[in-house]
C-alpha cells in the first residue's frame, strides 16, 4: 500500500514541476521587479527548483513503514542471481 | 601565467584521477568496494554536467538571460519519476547483464543485431560533437590562461602544432587506462566510477569558489550585482524571459523535455547510471541529491554572468569564458588555475564516460557479431577474443576522440558550445521512444522500433545537422533559405510550412512525432516473433517481478563441453571454472553436466555481460543446436512457468504443515515410550511384590501340612506369619485399585469435617507399634486443644489417615535402627495447615525428590528399599491434591528427609471434595 502512494505522489510531484516551471503559471513571476534586492524571476525559479528538491528528498528519505536504510554491506549485493 | 605550470597541474590532476581510479579497481578487486555508498553514486552522476555547463552556461546567460536553466530543470523531472521508470531500467539491465543503451534497446526487442548497429551509429554521430565541444573549451580556456589576448583562431593552426591535438590524445589514453585495462562478466568500471565522483566534486567547489569570488569579491553580494544590472537597460532584460520579443514558451517546454529525456538517454549517463550501478536503492538518494547538485552548479551563472559583462564593459570577451577571465583580471591566478582545473575536470569525466561507453557499444554490438560470422565462416581460427575485444575498445577511443578534434577543428568555430550540445541531445532523444515506450508497451515490437529509429534520425539530420553544417560554411545554404530544390514546404527549418518554432524546437517535434507514430504504426502492423515477445515480457514485468526465477525461452540441444569451451575462450580457464562451479553450487552437480534451457541460458547471461545481449546470443547458437521457438510455445512456456510456481508453492506449505505434524507425531511416540518403560517397570516391581507375600504363604503353608503333628507353639506363629502376609497382599491389591480409581476419577470421597489433630495423633497410635519395633522415638508438636483457629479441613478420613500412615511408614522405614528419630509437626496458618514428617535417615537427593512421588518409583538405594510397591506417595499425592493440598519433599543427601503436606483449612474450601 506504501508503494502505491509513493508511486502517486511522485506523479504528483512531477505534474506539478511541470505545471510551475512552465507557461502559463512560471509567467507570473515575469516582471521586472524586485523584491528586497532580489529580481523577481530568477529568484521565483531557484526558490520552486529548491523546493521541488526539497519535497522530491522528503518523499524519498521518509519511510513511513520504517523500513530500515540499507547499509554498505547490502548495497555491495552486486548482481542477482541469474536465471 | 605559464604554461609549464598549467601544464604541471593539469596533468597532475590527471595524475590524480587515474590513482583514484586505480584504487578503486583494486579494493574493489578485493571486495571493498569504494562506491558502495548512494553519495557516490548519486555525485558520479554529475558527470552530466561538462565544460558546456562550465563555460557554456555562463555564455548562454550572458545573451539570454535565464535560457540556461531549462537543460537543468529538465534531469530534475526525469529524477523525479528516478524512483520508478529509473529504477526499472536497472532492474532489468541488472538481470540482462546490459552493457550499454543500444544493449538495452537492442535487448528489448528479442536481442535484434540491427537495432543495436543502428543505436551505436547514431551514438557515435550524436556524441562526436559533443566531444568537440569539450575540447573547444578546454582549448580555448588553455588560451586565456597562457596568451591572453591572443585572439583564438584554432583553424588556422595546422593539426600538428595545435595543442588541442595533443590534448585529444592525452585524454585518449587517460580513458583506455580508465576503461579498456580487462573484460568483465558485469563491464563495471568501479575505479572510474569513483574517479568520476571525485571529479563532480571538484567541479562544483571550483565553480563555487568562482562565484563566490565574483559576486562578493568583484561585487558587493547578489542584490548588487542585480542593483547594478537592472541599472542598464540590455542587462536589466536578461532577468527577464521576455526580452522584449514574444517569449518562445513551445522552446522552453522543449529544451526541458530534451534535457530529461537526454539525463537517460545519453550513452554516459545510461553507462554510469545504470550499468554502473551498485544497487538500486541508491537511486533513492540519488533521486534528489543529482538535482540538488544541478542547483548548487547553477546558482552562479546568473551573477558571474552579469558580473563579467558589467565589468568588461564594451570589450570584447567572450562570455563562455568569463568564469577565467574574471578571476584573471582581477589577478587572482591561483582561483583561475583552480577554475581551469575544474573546467578541465568537467571536461575530462565527460569525455572519458561517453568514449568508454562508445566503446563498449562499438566492440559488442558492431565489431563482434562481424568477427563471429567471420569465424564461422574461416572455422575456428580465431585465437584469444578476450584481447581482440579489448583492443577493439582502444582503437575506437582513440578513433573517436580523433573525431571529436576533427570536428573541433573545422566545424565548431560557427557555434556557440551550448548549440552544439543541444544538437547532440537532440540526437540521443531519438532513442527514448523505443527505449521507454517499451519498457511498458508490451506490443512495441522490433519492425517498430526500427523504424522509428530510422525516421527519427532521418528528420534530425535532414532539420538540425545538415543547417548546422551549412551554416558553418561547409554547405552551399540554399536548401535552408529555399528548401531543396526550391521546394519550399521541405525547407529544413520549417517543414510543412511550421514556422515561429527556432531550429531546435522544430526539429525535435517533427523527429518525435515522427519517431512515435512510426514506432506505434509498424509495431501494430505485424506480429512480433517469438523471442521479441519473450523479451518484451520481461521487460515490461519487471518491475512487478523481483527476484524469484524468470522462465527460460530456450530450446534444443548443446554439449556442456562446447559451452565451456566458449566460456574459456572468453574468460580464461580459471574463471570458467569459477562460473561453472557456481552453477553446480546453485543447481546442484549433476545439473552442471546437462546443458538443459537453465544451464544454457546461465551461461548466455554471463556472456552478455562481456560482450552484450546480442553477441552472447550469436555465440551460445553457434554451439548449440536450437529449435526456434512460436509464440505459442513461449505464451506456454510462461504459463507453465507461473503455473509451477503456483505449485511450489503450495507444496511448500503442505510439506511444511508436514513437517509440523511428525514433530508433533514424535514427541507423542517419545512420551508413549516413556510410559511404556515404566509400565513396565511398575509390572516387574508389582509383581515381585504381589510373588514375596505369596512366597511366605505357600511355604509356611506348606510346612504347615507337611507337618500335622507340629506343635501349637510353632504353629501359631506361623499361622501369624501366614495372615499378616495375606493382609499385606490384599493391601498393595487395594492400593493398586485405589490409586487406579483415584486417577480414573473413578473413586468414592466421603468427606466430613475432620480434626487434624485427633487424626494425626491415631495416626501415631496406629504406628507405636511399628516405631517401638524399630527403636524408633517420635517426637510431636502440636496446637494446642483448642487453639484456633481449629485444625479442620473437610476431607475424607480415611483417605487422610491413608496419607499419614504412608508418611510415617516412609519415615520409619528410613530411619537407621535403633536410632531413629521422627519429628512431626503439625502447624495451622490462615488459610491452610501443614503436616511435616521429618526423619534421620540418609536423605533424598535432588534428582529422587523429583521422582518421588511418580508413580512405581522407590527412591534411595535399592540395597536398602524396603519393602513397598512405590505407589504410597504417589497415592498420597492424589489424595492431598484432590482437596487441592500440596505435597513435596525437602531433604539433602545425609541430612535427613522432611515429607510434607498442606491442606486448605474448612473456611476455605470452596465445594473440593465432590462425591462420585
Amino acid at each position: 500500500m506504501g508503494k502505491i502512494k509513493l508511486t502517486e505522489r511522485l506523479l504528483g510531484l512531477f505534474a506539478l514541476g511541470w505545471l510551475l516551471l512552465n507557461f502559463p503559471l512560471f509567467s507570473i513571476w515575469d516582471k521586472g521587479e524586485f523584491l528586497l534586492g532580489w529580481p523577481l524571476l530568477p529568484t521565483a525559479a531557484f526558490v520552486i527548483w529548491g523546493l521541488l528538491i526539497v519535497a522530491l528528498a522528503v518523499l524519498m528519505e521518509w519511510r513511513g513503514d520504517g523500513a530500515a536504510e540499507p547499509s554498505a554491506d547490502d548495497a555491495r549485493r552486486q548482481l542477482p542471481p541469474d536465471p | 601565467m605559464s604554461t609549464a605550470l598549467v601544464l604541471a597541474v593539469s596533468l597532475g590532476y590527471l595524475a590524480l584521477l587515474f590513482v583514484i581510479a586505480y584504487a578503486g579497481d583494486r579494493r574493489a578487486a578485493r571486495g571493498l568496494s569504494l562506491i558502495s555508498s548512494p553519495w557516490t553514486y548519486a555525485l558520479s552522476l554529475g558527470v552530466y554536467c561538462t565544460a558546456w555547463t562550465y563555460f557554456g552556461s555562463v555564455g548562454r546567460a550572458a545573451s539570454g538571460g535565464l535560457w540556461f536553466l531549462p537543460i537543468y530543470l529538465g534531469p530534475t523531472m526525469a529524477m523525479v519519476l528516478g524512483w520508478l521508470v529509473l529504477r526499472k531500467i536497472v532492474r532489468i539491465a541488472k538481470v540482462q547483464r546490459i552493457t550499454s543503451i543500444a544493449d538495452f534497446i537492442a535487448s528489448r526487442y528479442g536481442k535484434s543485431r540491427l537495432l543495436a548497429v543502428s543505436v551505436t551509429l547514431i551514438a557515435i554521430v550524436g556524441v562526436v560533437p559533443y566531444i568537440a565541444l569539450q575540447l573547444k573549451g578546454v582549448s580555448a580556456a588553455y588560451g586565456l590562461l597562457t596568451s591572453p589576448g591572443v585572439a583564438e583562431s584554432t583553424t588556422q593552426v595546422p593539426w600538428s602544432r595545435d595543442g588541442t591535438f595533443y590534448l585529444a590524445l592525452v585524454l585518449a589514453g587517460f580513458t583506455m587506462i580508465f576503461g579498456a585495462r580487462h573484460l568483465d562478466t558485469t563491464e563495471r568500471h568501479e575505479g572510474m566510477v569513483a574517479a568520476i565522483a571525485f571529479e563532480s566534486l571538484v567541479k562544483l567547489v571550483a565553480f563555487l569558489a568562482v562565484g563566490v569570488f565574483v559576486t562578493y569579491g568583484l561585487y558587493d553580494g547578489f542584490t548588487d550585482i542585480f542593483a547594478r544590472a537592472q541599472a542598464q537597460p540590455e542587462l536589466r532584460a536578461l532577468l527577464r524571459l521576455e526580452q522584449g520579443t514574444a517569449f518562445a514558451w513551445p522552446q522552453w517546454f522543449t529544451m526541458t523535455v530534451l534535457a530529461m529525456l537526454a539525463v537517460v538517454m545519453l550513452p554516459r549517463q545510461f553507462q554510469i547510471m545504470v550499468v554502473e550501478n551498485v544497487h538500486e536503492d541508491h537511486l533513492r538518494r540519488a533521486s534528489w541529491v543529482f538535482p540538488a547538485y544541478l542547483l548548487a552548479i547553477n546558482i552562479f551563472v546568473l551573477p558571474i554572468a552579469l558580473g563579467g559583462l558589467l565589468y568588461f564593459g564594451g570589450q570584447a570577451t567572450h562570455p563562455d569564458n568569463f568564469v577565467l577571465s574574471l578571476p584573471l583580471a582581477a589577478g587572482q591566478q591561483a582561483l583561475a588555475l583552480f577554475v581551469f582545473v575544474g573546467g578541465l575536470s568537467a571536461a575530462t569525466g565527460m569525455v572519458i564516460v561517453e568514449s568508454i561507453a562508445i566503446s563498449i557499444m562499438v566492440s559488442n554490438e558492431l565489431v563482434l557479431p562481424l568477427l563471429l560470422r567471420w569465424r564461422t565462416a574461416l572455422g575456428d581460427g580465431l585465437p584469444d577474443l578476450t584481447r581482440i575485444l579489448l583492443n577493439i575498445r582502444r582503437i575506437t577511443i582513440l578513433l573517436l576522440l580523433l573525431l571529436g578534434y576533427a570536428y573541433f577543428h573545422v566545424a565548431s568555430e560557427a557555434y556557440a558550445l551550448v548549440s552544439i550540445g543541444l544538437i547532440s541531445f537532440a540526437a540521443v532523444a531519438q532513442f527514448a521512444p523505443a527505449a521507454l515506450i517499451g519498457m511498458y508497451w508490451r506490443a512495441g515490437t522490433r519492425l517498430g522500433a526500427l523504424g522509428g529509429l530510422m525516421a527519427g534520425f532521418g528528420i534530425w539530420v535532414y532539420t538540425l545537422m545538415l543547417p548546422s553544417i551549412a551554416k558553418s560554411g561547409w554547405m552551399g545554404d540554399a536548401f535552408v533559405q529555399e528548401g531543396p530544390g526550391g521546394v519550399a514546404w521541405l525547407k529544413p527549418e520549417a517543414l510543412f510550412g511550421l514556422t515561429g518554432l527556432d531550429a531546435l524546437t522544430h526539429s525535435l517535434f517533427w523527429s518525435l512525432l515522427l519517431n512515435v507514430s512510426v514506432y506505434v504504426a509498424l509495431s501494430l502492423a505485424r506480429e512480433p516473433s517469438a523471442r521479441e515477445t519473450s523479451q518484451a515480457l520481461m521487460f515490461v514485468n519487471a518491475g512487478r517481478v523481483s527476484g524469484g526465477t524468470t522462465p527460460v525461452f530456450w530450446r534444443g540441444e548443446a554439449r556442456v563441453e562446447d559451452l565451456r569451451q566458449l566460456c574459456v575462450r572468453f574468460f580464461g580457464a580459471e574463471r570458467a571454472q569459477a562460473m561453472f562451479d557456481e552453477y553446480a553450487a546453485r543447481w546442484g552437480a549433476t545439473a552442471a553436466s546437462v546443458a538443459d534451457a537453465r544451464f544454457v541460458s546461465f551461461i548466455e547471461t554471463k556472456l552478455a555481460g562481456a560482450v552484450g545481449g546480442a553477441s552472447a546470443r550469436v555465440l551460445v547458437s553457434s554451439v548449440s543446436k536450437e529449435e526456434s521457438l512460436t509464440t505459442e510455445d513461449v505464451l506456454s512456456m510462461l504459463e507453465e512457468a507461473s503455473q509451477l510456481r503456483a505449485y511450489s508453492r503450495a507444496l511448500e506449505d503442505k510439506s511444511r504443515s508436514l513437517e509440523e505434524a511428525t514433530a508433533r507425531l514424535r514427541e507423542a511416540n517419545e512420551q508413549l515410550k516413556g510410559l511404556d518403560v515404566l509400565k513396565d517397570e511398575f509390572m516387574s516391581s508389582v509383581t515381585h511384590e504381589l510373588r514375596t507375600p505369596l512366597t511366605s504363604i505357600r511355604a509356611l503353608a506348606e510346612m504347615m501340612l507337611d507337618d500335622p503333628q507340629m506343635p501349637p507353639e510353632q504353629r501359631q506363629p506361623f499361622i501369624a506369619i501366614v495372615v499378616a502376609e495375606a493382609e499385606r497382599l490384599s493391601r498393595l491389591v487395594n492400593q493398586v485399585l485405589d490409586l487406579a480409581k483415584i486417577e480414573a476419577g473413578r473413586a468414592e470421597w466421603h468427606d466430613a469435617p475432620v480434626d487434624m489433630r485427633a487424626l494425626v495423633l491415631q495416626a501415631v497410635e496406629v504406628t507405636r507399634e511399628l516405631l517401638r519395633e524399630h527403636g524408633c522415638a517420635i517426637k510431636l508438636t502440636l496446637p494446642a486443644p483448642d487453639a484456633l483457629p481449629a485444625p479442620i479441613v473437610c476431607a475424607d478420613p480415611d483417605k487422610l489417615q491413608q496419607v499419614m500412615l504412608n508418611l510415617l511408614a516412609n519415615a520409619v522405614k528410613f530411619v537407621p535402627p535403633q536410632a531413629g528419630r521422627v519429628q512431626l509437626v503439625l502447624q495451622v496458618g490462615q488459610d491452610e495447615l501443614t503436616v511435616s514428617v521429618t526423619d534421620n535417615g540418609p536423605g533424598v537427593s535432588d534428582d529422587d525428590q523429583r521422582a518421588a512421588f511418580d508413580k512405581f518409583r522407590q527412591v534411595g538405594d535399592p540395597r536398602e528399599r524396603r519393602q513397598g510397591t512405590g505407589l504410597g506417595l504417589p497415592i498420597s499425592r492424589q489424595i492431598v491434591e484432590h482437596y487441592g493440598g500440596r505435597i513435596g519433599v525437602r531433604s539433602r543427601l545425609g541430612q535427613g528427609a522432611t515429607f510434607h503436606f498442606s491442606l486448605p483449612l474448612l473456611a476455605q474450601q470452596a465445594g473440593n471434595g465432590e462425591p462420585t
